[in-house]
Protein backbone atom coordinates (compact mmCIF):
# COMPACT_ATOMS: atom_id res chain seq x y z
CA UNK A 1 0.00 0.00 0.00
CA UNK A 2 1.50 2.96 -0.72
CA UNK A 3 0.29 6.42 0.38
CA UNK A 4 -1.33 8.20 -2.45
CA UNK A 5 -4.45 9.53 -1.42
CA UNK A 6 -2.85 11.03 1.80
CA UNK A 7 -2.90 14.26 2.98
CA UNK A 8 0.43 14.93 5.05
CA UNK A 9 0.14 18.32 5.89
CA UNK A 10 -3.91 17.85 7.12
CA UNK A 11 -2.36 14.51 9.34
CA UNK A 12 -0.28 17.12 10.82
CA UNK A 13 -2.90 18.96 11.89
CA UNK A 14 -5.03 16.17 12.60
CA UNK A 15 -2.02 14.80 15.07
CA UNK A 16 -1.48 18.41 16.42
CA UNK A 17 -5.42 19.16 16.72
CA UNK A 18 -5.39 15.45 18.58
CA UNK A 19 -2.47 16.20 20.95
CA UNK A 20 -3.96 19.28 21.98
CA UNK A 21 -6.58 17.50 23.60
CA UNK A 22 -4.79 14.02 25.03
CA UNK A 23 -2.02 15.86 26.55
CA UNK A 24 -3.69 17.47 29.00
CA UNK A 25 -4.23 15.93 31.75
CA UNK A 26 -6.27 16.37 35.37
CA UNK A 27 -9.87 17.73 33.05
CA UNK A 28 -12.24 18.58 35.55
CA UNK A 29 -15.68 19.77 34.23
CA UNK A 30 -19.14 21.00 35.22
CA UNK A 31 -22.13 19.57 34.69
CA UNK A 32 -25.17 21.55 35.16
CA UNK A 33 -28.47 20.10 34.40
CA UNK A 34 -31.23 19.85 36.47
CA UNK A 35 -32.01 16.28 35.54
CA UNK A 36 -29.95 13.93 38.57
CA UNK A 37 -30.22 11.15 35.08
CA UNK A 38 -28.67 14.00 32.68
CA UNK A 39 -26.10 15.11 35.07
CA UNK A 40 -25.02 11.22 35.85
CA UNK A 41 -25.44 10.00 31.57
CA UNK A 42 -22.74 13.03 30.73
CA UNK A 43 -20.15 12.67 33.73
CA UNK A 44 -20.28 9.05 32.46
CA UNK A 45 -19.34 10.02 28.77
CA UNK A 46 -16.74 12.36 29.93
CA UNK A 47 -15.32 10.14 32.40
CA UNK A 48 -14.72 8.30 29.37
CA UNK A 49 -12.75 10.65 27.63
CA UNK A 50 -10.43 10.87 30.33
CA UNK A 51 -12.18 13.38 32.80
CA UNK A 52 -10.40 13.49 35.60
CA UNK A 53 -13.01 15.46 37.62
CA UNK A 54 -16.53 15.93 37.16
CA UNK A 55 -18.59 18.77 39.14
CA UNK A 56 -22.55 18.83 39.00
CA UNK A 57 -24.86 21.11 39.50
CA UNK A 58 -29.21 21.48 39.28
CA UNK A 59 -29.63 24.72 37.96
CA UNK A 60 -27.11 28.07 37.31
CA UNK A 61 -27.42 29.86 40.31
CA UNK A 62 -25.35 26.53 41.83
CA UNK A 63 -23.20 26.33 39.54
CA UNK A 64 -22.45 29.85 40.04
CA UNK A 65 -21.45 28.99 43.51
CA UNK A 66 -19.87 25.60 42.60
CA UNK A 67 -17.49 27.72 39.87
CA UNK A 68 -16.59 30.01 43.34
CA UNK A 69 -15.52 27.25 45.17
CA UNK A 70 -14.68 23.87 43.03
CA UNK A 71 -11.42 25.39 41.92
CA UNK A 72 -10.15 25.28 37.73
CA UNK A 73 -12.92 24.50 35.35
CA UNK A 74 -11.61 23.80 32.06
CA UNK A 75 -14.72 23.09 30.46
CA UNK A 76 -18.63 23.89 31.23
CA UNK A 77 -21.51 21.70 29.97
CA UNK A 78 -25.07 23.53 30.50
CA UNK A 79 -28.67 22.70 30.31
CA UNK A 80 -31.14 25.13 28.90
CA UNK A 81 -34.15 24.86 30.83
CA UNK A 82 -33.55 24.96 34.53
CA UNK A 83 -35.46 26.30 37.98
CA UNK A 84 -33.72 29.67 39.52
CA UNK A 85 -31.56 30.29 36.44
CA UNK A 86 -31.42 28.93 33.55
CA UNK A 87 -28.74 28.05 30.97
CA UNK A 88 -28.97 30.82 28.72
CA UNK A 89 -28.93 33.05 32.23
CA UNK A 90 -26.06 31.16 33.71
CA UNK A 91 -24.30 31.37 30.28
CA UNK A 92 -24.40 35.28 30.20
CA UNK A 93 -23.47 35.41 34.08
CA UNK A 94 -20.08 33.25 32.97
CA UNK A 95 -19.05 35.56 30.32
CA UNK A 96 -19.42 38.13 32.28
CA UNK A 97 -17.69 37.27 34.90
CA UNK A 98 -13.41 38.37 34.71
CA UNK A 99 -12.25 35.12 36.37
CA UNK A 100 -14.75 32.80 34.78
CA UNK A 101 -15.18 33.89 31.01
CA UNK A 102 -12.60 32.04 29.28
CA UNK A 103 -14.17 28.55 30.38
CA UNK A 104 -15.48 27.38 27.17
CA UNK A 105 -19.32 26.85 27.93
CA UNK A 106 -21.32 23.57 26.09
CA UNK A 107 -25.13 24.00 25.68
CA UNK A 108 -26.58 20.27 25.96
CA UNK A 109 -30.02 20.83 25.75
CA UNK A 110 -33.62 20.12 24.08
CA UNK A 111 -33.37 24.02 22.59
CA UNK A 112 -32.41 22.50 19.24
CA UNK A 113 -34.24 24.93 17.19
CA UNK A 114 -31.81 27.31 14.96
CA UNK A 115 -32.97 30.69 16.89
CA UNK A 116 -31.95 29.26 20.26
CA UNK A 117 -28.49 27.82 18.95
CA UNK A 118 -27.88 31.15 17.15
CA UNK A 119 -28.71 33.29 21.02
CA UNK A 120 -26.74 31.27 22.83
CA UNK A 121 -23.76 31.21 20.48
CA UNK A 122 -24.18 35.01 20.32
CA UNK A 123 -23.95 35.14 24.41
CA UNK A 124 -20.51 33.05 24.34
CA UNK A 125 -21.20 29.25 23.78
CA UNK A 126 -18.20 27.47 22.30
CA UNK A 127 -20.13 24.77 21.05
CA UNK A 128 -23.93 22.94 21.30
CA UNK A 129 -25.58 19.22 21.74
CA UNK A 130 -28.88 18.93 20.78
CA UNK A 131 -30.68 16.19 22.68
CA UNK A 132 -31.60 13.50 22.53
CA UNK A 133 -27.53 12.75 21.76
CA UNK A 134 -25.62 9.70 22.08
CA UNK A 135 -22.32 9.84 24.40
CA UNK A 136 -20.25 9.44 21.29
CA UNK A 137 -21.50 12.60 19.65
CA UNK A 138 -21.14 14.34 23.30
CA UNK A 139 -17.56 13.14 23.66
CA UNK A 140 -16.74 14.20 19.79
CA UNK A 141 -17.54 18.24 21.16
CA UNK A 142 -15.98 18.07 24.08
CA UNK A 143 -12.92 17.19 22.22
CA UNK A 144 -13.73 19.97 19.67
CA UNK A 145 -13.79 22.34 22.27
CA UNK A 146 -10.92 21.44 24.20
CA UNK A 147 -8.79 21.59 20.89
CA UNK A 148 -10.43 24.86 20.23
CA UNK A 149 -9.47 25.68 23.73
CA UNK A 150 -6.10 24.95 24.01
CA UNK B 1 -70.51 1.32 21.04
CA UNK B 2 -70.13 -1.39 23.33
CA UNK B 3 -70.69 -1.49 27.14
CA UNK B 4 -69.90 -4.34 29.33
CA UNK B 5 -71.89 -4.72 32.53
CA UNK B 6 -69.93 -5.64 35.66
CA UNK B 7 -72.26 -6.98 38.01
CA UNK B 8 -72.79 -10.20 40.11
CA UNK B 9 -76.94 -10.28 38.89
CA UNK B 10 -77.39 -10.09 35.39
CA UNK B 11 -80.45 -7.85 35.91
CA UNK B 12 -78.40 -4.75 35.85
CA UNK B 13 -77.11 -6.08 32.54
CA UNK B 14 -80.51 -6.84 31.57
CA UNK B 15 -81.89 -2.81 32.60
CA UNK B 16 -79.08 -1.31 30.52
CA UNK B 17 -79.35 -2.98 27.58
CA UNK B 18 -83.00 -2.31 27.84
CA UNK B 19 -82.21 1.84 27.92
CA UNK B 20 -79.02 1.76 25.86
CA UNK B 21 -79.84 -1.50 23.10
CA UNK B 22 -82.40 -0.51 20.28
CA UNK B 23 -82.47 2.63 19.01
CA UNK B 24 -79.71 4.28 20.97
CA UNK B 25 -77.77 1.74 19.02
CA UNK B 26 -75.20 0.36 21.99
CA UNK B 27 -74.07 -3.42 22.18
CA UNK B 28 -74.40 -4.42 25.91
CA UNK B 29 -72.98 -7.38 27.22
CA UNK B 30 -72.59 -8.50 31.08
CA UNK B 31 -69.27 -9.51 33.16
CA UNK B 32 -70.16 -11.73 36.38
CA UNK B 33 -66.89 -10.48 38.05
CA UNK B 34 -63.61 -8.73 36.45
CA UNK B 35 -62.16 -12.07 36.02
CA UNK B 36 -64.99 -12.77 33.34
CA UNK B 37 -64.69 -9.10 32.03
CA UNK B 38 -61.23 -9.08 31.48
CA UNK B 39 -61.20 -10.56 28.18
CA UNK B 40 -63.34 -8.30 26.38
CA UNK B 41 -62.81 -5.13 28.35
CA UNK B 42 -60.44 -3.79 25.73
CA UNK B 43 -62.48 -2.53 23.28
CA UNK B 44 -65.38 -1.50 25.41
CA UNK B 45 -66.61 2.12 25.09
CA UNK B 46 -67.68 2.29 28.50
CA UNK B 47 -67.55 0.25 31.30
CA UNK B 48 -70.47 0.06 34.18
CA UNK B 49 -69.80 -1.36 36.80
CA UNK B 50 -72.31 -2.64 39.79
CA UNK B 51 -71.10 -0.47 42.93
CA UNK B 52 -73.82 -2.44 45.64
CA UNK B 53 -71.19 -4.28 47.23
CA UNK B 54 -69.48 -4.11 50.30
CA UNK B 55 -67.20 -1.28 50.11
CA UNK B 56 -64.10 -2.67 50.32
CA UNK B 57 -64.27 -5.34 47.84
CA UNK B 58 -65.71 -2.43 45.45
CA UNK B 59 -62.65 -0.61 46.00
CA UNK B 60 -60.43 -3.22 45.02
CA UNK B 61 -62.94 -3.86 42.04
CA UNK B 62 -62.45 -0.63 40.68
CA UNK B 63 -58.62 -0.66 41.13
CA UNK B 64 -58.85 -3.84 39.04
CA UNK B 65 -61.19 -2.55 36.83
CA UNK B 66 -58.18 0.26 35.90
CA UNK B 67 -55.34 -1.73 36.00
CA UNK B 68 -56.83 -4.19 33.36
CA UNK B 69 -57.77 -1.41 30.84
CA UNK B 70 -54.11 0.55 31.14
CA UNK B 71 -54.33 2.60 28.24
CA UNK B 72 -57.78 1.82 26.79
CA UNK B 73 -60.17 4.98 27.53
CA UNK B 74 -63.52 3.16 28.06
CA UNK B 75 -64.83 5.59 31.02
CA UNK B 76 -66.41 4.10 33.73
CA UNK B 77 -69.75 4.40 35.12
CA UNK B 78 -70.96 3.00 38.82
CA UNK B 79 -74.34 2.32 39.54
CA UNK B 80 -75.53 2.51 43.26
CA UNK B 81 -78.16 2.64 45.29
CA UNK B 82 -78.44 6.36 47.77
CA UNK B 83 -77.37 4.89 50.17
CA UNK B 84 -74.25 4.01 48.89
CA UNK B 85 -74.06 7.68 47.19
CA UNK B 86 -71.24 8.50 49.55
CA UNK B 87 -69.08 6.11 48.54
CA UNK B 88 -69.98 6.55 44.63
CA UNK B 89 -68.70 9.85 45.26
CA UNK B 90 -65.58 8.70 46.77
CA UNK B 91 -64.61 6.31 43.78
CA UNK B 92 -65.08 9.03 41.18
CA UNK B 93 -62.26 10.60 43.32
CA UNK B 94 -60.41 7.74 42.62
CA UNK B 95 -60.92 7.61 39.22
CA UNK B 96 -63.87 6.45 38.35
CA UNK B 97 -65.87 8.84 35.75
CA UNK B 98 -69.42 8.67 37.14
CA UNK B 99 -72.37 7.60 38.08
CA UNK B 100 -76.08 6.95 38.23
CA UNK B 101 -78.51 5.91 41.32
CA UNK B 102 -81.11 3.45 41.35
CA UNK B 103 -83.57 3.30 40.78
CA UNK B 104 -82.16 3.43 37.20
CA UNK B 105 -83.89 6.11 34.86
CA UNK B 106 -83.24 5.49 31.27
CA UNK B 107 -83.15 9.32 30.49
CA UNK B 108 -80.74 9.63 33.12
CA UNK B 109 -78.22 6.82 32.16
CA UNK B 110 -78.25 7.73 28.62
CA UNK B 111 -77.12 10.89 28.90
CA UNK B 112 -74.88 9.87 31.44
CA UNK B 113 -73.33 7.40 29.08
CA UNK B 114 -73.64 10.03 26.23
CA UNK B 115 -71.35 12.61 28.53
CA UNK B 116 -68.77 9.98 29.52
CA UNK B 117 -68.09 8.84 26.53
CA UNK B 118 -67.62 11.80 24.03
CA UNK B 119 -63.82 12.92 23.28
CA UNK B 120 -62.87 15.74 25.60
CA UNK B 121 -62.71 18.65 23.84
CA UNK B 122 -64.79 17.79 20.56
CA UNK B 123 -65.97 20.95 19.99
CA UNK B 124 -62.98 22.07 19.15
CA UNK B 125 -61.12 21.55 15.65
CA UNK B 126 -58.82 18.76 15.73
CA UNK B 127 -55.36 19.59 13.39
CA UNK B 128 -53.90 15.47 13.10
CA UNK B 129 -50.61 17.06 11.92
CA UNK B 130 -49.54 18.44 15.27
CA UNK B 131 -49.59 14.83 16.71
CA UNK B 132 -46.55 13.83 14.15
CA UNK B 133 -43.84 15.43 15.65
CA UNK B 134 -44.50 14.03 18.67
CA UNK B 135 -44.37 10.53 17.34
CA UNK B 136 -40.89 11.00 16.00
CA UNK B 137 -39.90 12.51 18.78
CA UNK B 138 -40.88 9.81 21.10
CA UNK B 139 -39.31 6.78 18.81
CA UNK B 140 -36.14 9.59 18.29
CA UNK B 141 -35.47 9.86 21.91
CA UNK B 142 -36.01 6.52 22.87
CA UNK B 143 -33.86 5.60 20.12
CA UNK B 144 -30.96 7.42 21.22
CA UNK B 145 -31.48 8.10 24.60
CA UNK B 146 -32.89 4.50 26.22
CA UNK B 147 -31.68 2.56 22.83
CA UNK B 148 -34.50 0.92 22.72
CA UNK B 149 -36.76 0.54 19.72
CA UNK B 150 -40.28 1.51 20.31
CA UNK B 151 -43.23 0.82 17.80
CA UNK B 152 -46.19 2.85 17.58
CA UNK B 153 -49.45 0.83 18.13
CA UNK B 154 -52.46 2.57 18.03
CA UNK B 155 -53.93 6.67 18.14
CA UNK B 156 -57.40 7.68 19.63
CA UNK B 157 -58.85 10.76 21.05
CA UNK B 158 -59.58 10.64 24.93
CA UNK B 159 -62.68 10.73 26.34
CA UNK B 160 -61.03 11.56 29.52
CA UNK B 161 -58.04 13.43 31.28
CA UNK B 162 -57.65 10.57 33.18
CA UNK B 163 -54.27 8.57 33.01
CA UNK B 164 -53.76 5.13 34.43
CA UNK B 165 -49.99 4.90 34.31
CA UNK B 166 -48.14 4.03 37.15
CA UNK B 167 -46.08 6.61 36.63
CA UNK B 168 -46.46 9.98 34.22
CA UNK B 169 -43.52 13.02 32.51
CA UNK B 170 -46.22 15.97 32.04
CA UNK B 171 -44.47 18.70 30.22
CA UNK B 172 -46.53 22.26 30.30
CA UNK B 173 -46.02 24.03 26.53
CA UNK B 174 -47.28 27.49 26.49
CA UNK B 175 -46.41 30.57 23.71
CA UNK B 176 -48.06 30.76 20.22
CA UNK B 177 -50.00 27.09 21.69
CA UNK B 178 -50.35 26.12 24.74
CA UNK B 179 -51.30 22.51 26.23
CA UNK B 180 -49.70 19.96 27.82
CA UNK B 181 -47.66 16.39 26.31
CA UNK B 182 -47.36 14.06 29.19
CA UNK B 183 -45.92 10.01 28.83
CA UNK B 184 -47.26 7.60 30.98
CA UNK B 185 -46.22 3.64 31.72
CA UNK B 186 -46.18 1.22 34.43
CA UNK B 187 -43.84 1.26 36.85
CA UNK B 188 -41.78 -1.26 35.84
CA UNK B 189 -41.29 -0.13 32.47
CA UNK B 190 -40.18 2.91 33.67
CA UNK B 191 -37.51 1.32 35.93
CA UNK B 192 -36.51 -0.27 32.71
CA UNK B 193 -36.46 2.30 30.27
CA UNK B 194 -34.50 4.46 33.18
CA UNK B 195 -32.18 1.97 33.90
CA UNK B 196 -31.32 1.88 30.14
CA UNK B 197 -30.61 5.78 29.97
CA UNK B 198 -28.08 4.92 32.82
CA UNK B 199 -26.41 1.41 31.27
CA UNK B 200 -27.70 0.36 34.98
CA UNK B 201 -29.38 -2.73 36.49
CA UNK B 202 -33.53 -1.41 36.10
CA UNK B 203 -34.47 -0.53 39.86
CA UNK B 204 -37.20 -2.73 41.87
CA UNK B 205 -39.64 -0.08 42.41
CA UNK B 206 -40.13 3.77 41.31
CA UNK B 207 -37.88 5.79 43.17
CA UNK B 208 -36.71 9.31 43.05
CA UNK B 209 -34.10 8.72 40.05
CA UNK B 210 -36.31 7.23 38.18
CA UNK B 211 -38.81 10.02 38.57
CA UNK B 212 -36.23 12.07 37.52
CA UNK B 213 -35.39 9.77 34.64
CA UNK B 214 -39.19 9.89 33.48
CA UNK B 215 -38.90 13.39 34.01
CA UNK B 216 -36.01 14.07 31.51
CA UNK B 217 -37.61 11.80 29.05
CA UNK B 218 -40.60 14.09 28.11
CA UNK B 219 -38.17 16.96 28.17
CA UNK B 220 -36.81 15.17 25.39
CA UNK B 221 -39.42 14.17 23.73
CA UNK B 222 -41.15 17.47 24.00
CA UNK B 223 -38.11 19.74 23.12
CA UNK B 224 -37.53 17.35 19.61
CA UNK B 225 -41.12 18.46 18.76
CA UNK B 226 -40.58 22.05 19.21
CA UNK B 227 -37.48 22.14 17.17
CA UNK B 228 -39.87 20.03 14.31
CA UNK B 229 -43.46 22.43 14.84
CA UNK B 230 -40.83 25.95 14.73
CA UNK B 231 -42.29 28.24 12.81
CA UNK B 232 -46.16 26.64 12.64
CA UNK B 233 -48.67 27.62 14.32
CA UNK B 234 -48.24 25.08 17.03
CA UNK B 235 -44.88 26.47 18.31
CA UNK B 236 -44.62 26.39 21.86
CA UNK B 237 -42.59 27.14 24.88
CA UNK B 238 -41.19 24.88 26.95
CA UNK B 239 -41.98 24.80 31.06
CA UNK B 240 -39.84 22.68 33.38
CA UNK B 241 -41.22 18.96 33.84
CA UNK B 242 -43.23 17.61 36.22
CA UNK B 243 -43.59 13.95 37.13
CA UNK B 244 -46.49 12.18 38.91
CA UNK B 245 -46.75 8.89 40.29
CA UNK B 246 -49.68 6.83 41.64
CA UNK B 247 -52.70 4.64 40.04
CA UNK B 248 -55.25 6.74 37.73
CA UNK B 249 -54.39 10.42 38.31
CA UNK B 250 -55.54 12.52 36.60
CA UNK B 251 -54.02 15.46 34.31
CA UNK B 252 -55.73 18.12 33.82
CA UNK B 253 -55.57 19.88 30.15
CA UNK B 254 -56.41 23.46 28.93
CA UNK B 255 -59.71 23.48 28.99
CA UNK B 256 -61.28 22.69 25.78
CA UNK B 257 -58.87 20.92 23.98
CA UNK B 258 -58.77 18.09 22.47
CA UNK B 259 -56.44 14.82 23.85
CA UNK B 260 -54.71 12.66 21.39
CA UNK B 261 -53.25 9.34 22.83
CA UNK B 262 -50.60 7.63 21.12
CA UNK B 263 -49.99 3.97 22.16
CA UNK B 264 -46.55 2.57 22.08
CA UNK B 265 -44.73 -1.36 22.42
CA UNK B 266 -41.75 -0.71 24.11
CA UNK B 267 -40.91 -4.69 24.26
CA UNK B 268 -43.12 -6.45 26.20
CA UNK B 269 -45.02 -3.34 27.40
CA UNK B 270 -46.58 -0.49 26.46
CA UNK B 271 -46.48 2.98 27.14
CA UNK B 272 -48.70 6.12 26.30
CA UNK B 273 -48.32 9.86 25.08
CA UNK B 274 -50.87 12.26 25.37
CA UNK B 275 -50.73 15.24 23.55
CA UNK B 276 -53.52 18.11 24.33
CA UNK B 277 -52.40 21.50 22.07
CA UNK B 278 -54.38 24.21 20.64
CA UNK B 279 -53.06 27.31 18.67
CA UNK B 280 -54.19 30.78 20.88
Amino acid sequence: MGNEGLDIGNLESLEKSLGAVFERKDLRFLVVDDSGTMRRIIAKALKDIGADTVVEAGDGMEALLKLQSAGKIDVILTDWNMPKMNGLEFLKSVKGNAAFKDIPVIMVTTEAEKASVLEAIKAGARNYVAKPFTPDVLKAKVEQTLGIAK
Amino acid sequence: MKAIVISEKQLLASQVRQVLGGSSGWSVSWAANIADAKASIDNQTLVILDYEQDPVVATATLKRVQEVQRFNDAPILLVGSKAVEPGLKEAVARGANGYVCRPLEGDSLRAKAEELTKPVGAKTKLDVRLINPFIGAAIEVMKTTVQMEIRRKEIFLKKNYRMFGDISGVMGLSGQASGSVVISMPGPLACLLVGKMLGEEPAAEVNDSVRDGIGELINQISGHAKATLAGSEYHFMLSLPVVISGRGHEIAHRTGAPCIVVVFDAGKEEFAIQVSLSPE
